[in-house]
């Protein structure tokens, strides 16, 4: 009843919501069906208007937001916010105007721009991109997807086991939630800006939009900083060190991976060629 | 009474009669005189379309070839440019057959040279292969020991390089042995310096361009008219890399040693066009591999590293185009041999493609060992295989033509004219990029910047499209600017309200409740 009331809003924040019951079998009467929607729209309102006023927390204050985060936030905010990043990056894509599609910064040559495009892509783990990663006609909702998910997780995966390290006092939680509720700036602004400037500016123009995707991304990495900083209750240099050493741990998640796969791919064309020699032979 | 008012008072009596016996007898009657027909005529098609389809085959071995889009690895279907013609080989000619041959020339008059490599000879055909004339058999100066490079000079001399001995040697127009240019000597030069020499060509100022065999990567060995050593001309470039600068300062002199240099790639052939301009191709680059160069050496053809032919995954590895030879014609049309692929790539002035032919094959029209390719009479094309020994004529198609007319008119920018030539190639294809280019600048010209944009998003043409969204924004803003200001700023003060009313209204909902979220 309380969703939409007209009632004043009271000084208390908003806490988690309480444990939703439990249903046992014949503990409760069985709800009729246009009551059980009303419930699950209410619900979903409820998280929504939740996880919306912490983004725009986020956004407002962050350390204030990260702190209140570590008490009030949920599990189900990451898949949420998540699924919003992915669908920012498929309005991105879509509403892109035609002659920017392919039309990205040469990170091959050394001005400032392509040192700004390695280095917001580079702390910001290449989550959040504004311009198309591959072919138009051959991209996809997993593949773009893929480009989100897999840094995120790896990113929470290192960082968890680095600040287990440092004594952080943020746990598996607090990283996921906080790390993804400091993608709010790509997820509100990234896709506006492709609608509305890639559609109004031509190539000599571009810059606008490539600022602004340099900005989102600074005050992502600023994000990320700060709700290190928050969580674990660091020091500013600690805060940098963990930061690092994270994406360092990244790296190397990666790189075991790639090394995994090498070795088991071998492994695998090596049985095969035994089997078919046996089979053959 | 005219035939058209009897034939139609005669189908209605006739319809008459066939409704009143349908209604007599039984019900189906009426459908069957039509099936009939219908059967009588479908039978006529069919044996109409065989009839066609027979003549299809016998008059054309393939009737489409296939191209590239502006995203390079988009494979777009394309009509024939090019078809086989017929074959020159030295079979029951005087001439004897050929035996690995290794470079064909044609000079101003048509005729077509070719450098038999091994029967040490040079040959000399009319272009229509008819033998005519053979340099290098007699004994004396002027005997040849395997020739690999041919090159007539407008007036007529002949020019070859003699790779087994090491020169090349001049000849009049009539076969005498005139001189030869040994060993370049120069400082810039060792004296255990390998000298094989295996293409030359001569610019109008009388420098002789000559390539040296065995991938020498330093450059064209510049000479003059007197045979003095002026210099390396137009070498390839090392690109910077990181890693390779990291390996060299971390490694010790020894371990240098074990590891293998990297060298810049070398020219494989060389061409001269009527304007002083030199061709090289490049047989093992990532990118540039065809340049044009100018008298200083500078590559003038492209501005970025653009790819020249088709990578090409086989099994575990990329297969990377080998090009082996160029040649131009009089509108400037580059056409490059593949020996990988033994594909044909076309470009034009400015190093788009125009059109892929040929391929690796035992069929006519396809090639063995392709070695080298030259441009006679009306654009023919002759190239020449080592493994069969002869030399195949392909004649450019309707289509070729009017994408050769067409990028001329376009590159002396006579967009209007162009258009009419795309108009009539993309009817052939509709696929032709450059074709929907050619027509977005002419729309373009005439100021119909909407259709530009069309025609520039149908060809991929970012930048010619959004220099005309440029233009197009300009002039609808200054005709539109007075009802369009007044609504855009209703449009943000709608935004701001709606985003500041949402904002608020969640900033202010009570979330903390009795029974939570449910």
């Amino acid at each position: 009843m309380s969703i939409g009331s007209t009632a004043p809003a009271r000084t208390i924040p908003a806490v988690a919501a309480p444990p939703i019951p439990r249903r046992r079998a014949g503990a409760r009467p069985r709800q009729r069906a246009g009551e059980r929607w009303r419930v699950a729209a209410r619900r979903t309102a409820w998280y929504t208007t939740k996880w919306f006023r912490q983004m725009l927390n986020v956004l407002a204050h962050p350390e204030d937001a990260f702190w209140e985060l570590k008490r009030t936030g949920d599990w189900l905010a990451v898949p949420f916010l998540l699924a919003l990043a992915i669908l920012s990056r498929m309005g991105v894509m879509s509403f892109m105007g035609f002659h920017y599609v392919f039309q990205g910064v040469e990170t091959t040559k050394w001005n400032f721009e392509s040192l700004m495009e390695n280095f917001t892509r580079t702390f910001s783990l290449g989550m959040t991109q504004f311009i198309y990663g591959g072919n138009p006609e051959d991209t996809s909702l997993i593949q773009e997807g893929i480009r989100i998910l897999v840094p995120f997780a790896t990113w929470c995966l290192a960082h968890y086991a680095i600040a287990m390290i440092f004594y952080g006092e943020g746990g598996i939680k607090d990283i996921a939630v906080s790390a993804a509720f400091s993608l709010t700036p790509f997820i509100l602004f990234a896709w506006p800006a492709s609608l509305i400037l890639t559609n109004i500016t031509t190539l000599t123009e571009k810059s606008m939009y490539f600022n602004i995707s340099w900005i989102v991304r600074i005050w992502i990495i600023y994000l990320f900083w700060t709700h290190i900083r928050v969580i674990h209750d660091f020091t500013a240099k600690r805060t940098l060190g963990t930061y690092v050493i994270s994406l360092l741990g990244v790296t190397i998640i990666w790189a075991l991976l790639a090394l995994v796969y090498a070795l088991t791919s071998n492994t695998y064309e090596f049985f095969y060629e035994l089997f078919y020699e046996l089979t053959t032979r | 009474m005219s035939t058209a008012e009897s034939s139609s008072k005669q189908a209605a009596a006739g319809t008459g009669a066939g409704r009143q016996r349908a209604g007599g007898r039984h019900p189906g009657a009426w459908r069957r005189r039509p099936r009939r027909w219908l059967r009588a005529g479908m039978a006529s098609l069919m044996a109409l379309t065989l009839v066609v389809a027979s003549a299809g085959t016998a008059s054309a071995d393939r009737e489409y070839s296939w191209t590239l889009g502006n995203q390079s690895a988009q494979f777009l279907t394309s009509p024939m440019p090019y078809l086989y013609d017929f074959e020159i080989d030295g079979m029951y000619k005087e001439s004897g057959t050929f035996k690995n041959p290794a470079d064909i020339f044609i000079d101003n008059q048509y005729n077509v040279w070719i450098a038999d490599t091994g029967n040490n000879r040079v040959l000399k055909f009319d272009e229509n292969g008819k033998f005519l004339q053979e340099i290098g058999t007699e004994e004396g100066p002027g005997q040849l020991n395997a020739p690999e490079g041919v090159f007539i000079a407008d007036k007529g001399d002949i020019w070859i390089a003699d790779r087994g001995n090491g020169r090349i040697v001049r000849y009049t127009p009539e076969g005498e042995y005139v001189r030869d240019f040994g060993k370049p000597r120069s400082k810039l030069l060792e004296e255990d310096q390998v000298y094989q020499p295996n293409k030359l060509v001569i610019d109008r100022r009388g420098y002789i361009y000559v390539l040296n065999g065995g991938g020498d990567f330093r450059g064209i060995f510049l000479l003059d008219s007197e045979g003095e050593f002026r210099g390396f001309f137009g070498a390839n470039r090392l690109k910077f890399d990181l890693a390779r600068l990291l390996i060299r300062t971390f490694t010790t002199e020894a371990q240098k040693k074990q590891i293998s240099k990297i060298l810049p790639t070398h020219h494989a052939n060389v061409f001269v066009d009527e304007r002083g301009f030199i061709y090289t191709v490049s047989p093992l680059g990532q990118n540039k591999q065809i340049k044009k160069l100018n008298s200083i050496g500078n590559d003038v053809y492209t501005t970025t590293d653009k790819f020249f032919g088709v990578r090409e995954r086989r099994g575990n590895q990329w297969v990377m185009p080998q090009f082996v030879d160029i040649t131009v014609d009089s509108q400037g049309i580059v056409s490059a041999l593949d020996f990988n692929s033994g594909l044909i790539y076309q470009y034009d002035q400015s190093a788009n493609l125009l059109a892929i032919f040929g391929g690796r094959g035992a069929q006519r029209g396809r090639f063995e060992l392709p070695q080298s390719l030259a441009v006679g009479r009306n654009g023919r094309i002759y190239v020449l295989d080592a493994n069969r020994n002869n030399v195949q004529i392909f004649r450019p198609t309707e289509f070729a033509q009017l994408i050769h007319e067409g990028s001329q008119l376009y590159y002396d920018g006579r967009y209007e004219q162009a258009a009419t030539v795309w108009r009539e190639v993309l009817r052939r294809d509709s696929n032709f990029e450059l074709g929907h280019t050619g027509l977005a600048k002419a729309a373009f010209k005439r100021g119909n910047y909407i259709a530009a944009m069309q025609e520039y998003a149908i060809a991929r043409n970012k930048d010619g499209y959004s220099l005309a969204f440029g233009e197009w924004r300009h002039e609808f803003f200054r005709e539109n600017f007075g009802w369009l200001m007044p609504l855009v700023i209703f449009f943000i003060w709608v935004l701001v309200t709606v985003i500041t009313r949402t904002v608020k209204r969640v900033m202010s909902m009570n979330l903390e409740v009795e029974g939570g979220p449910a």
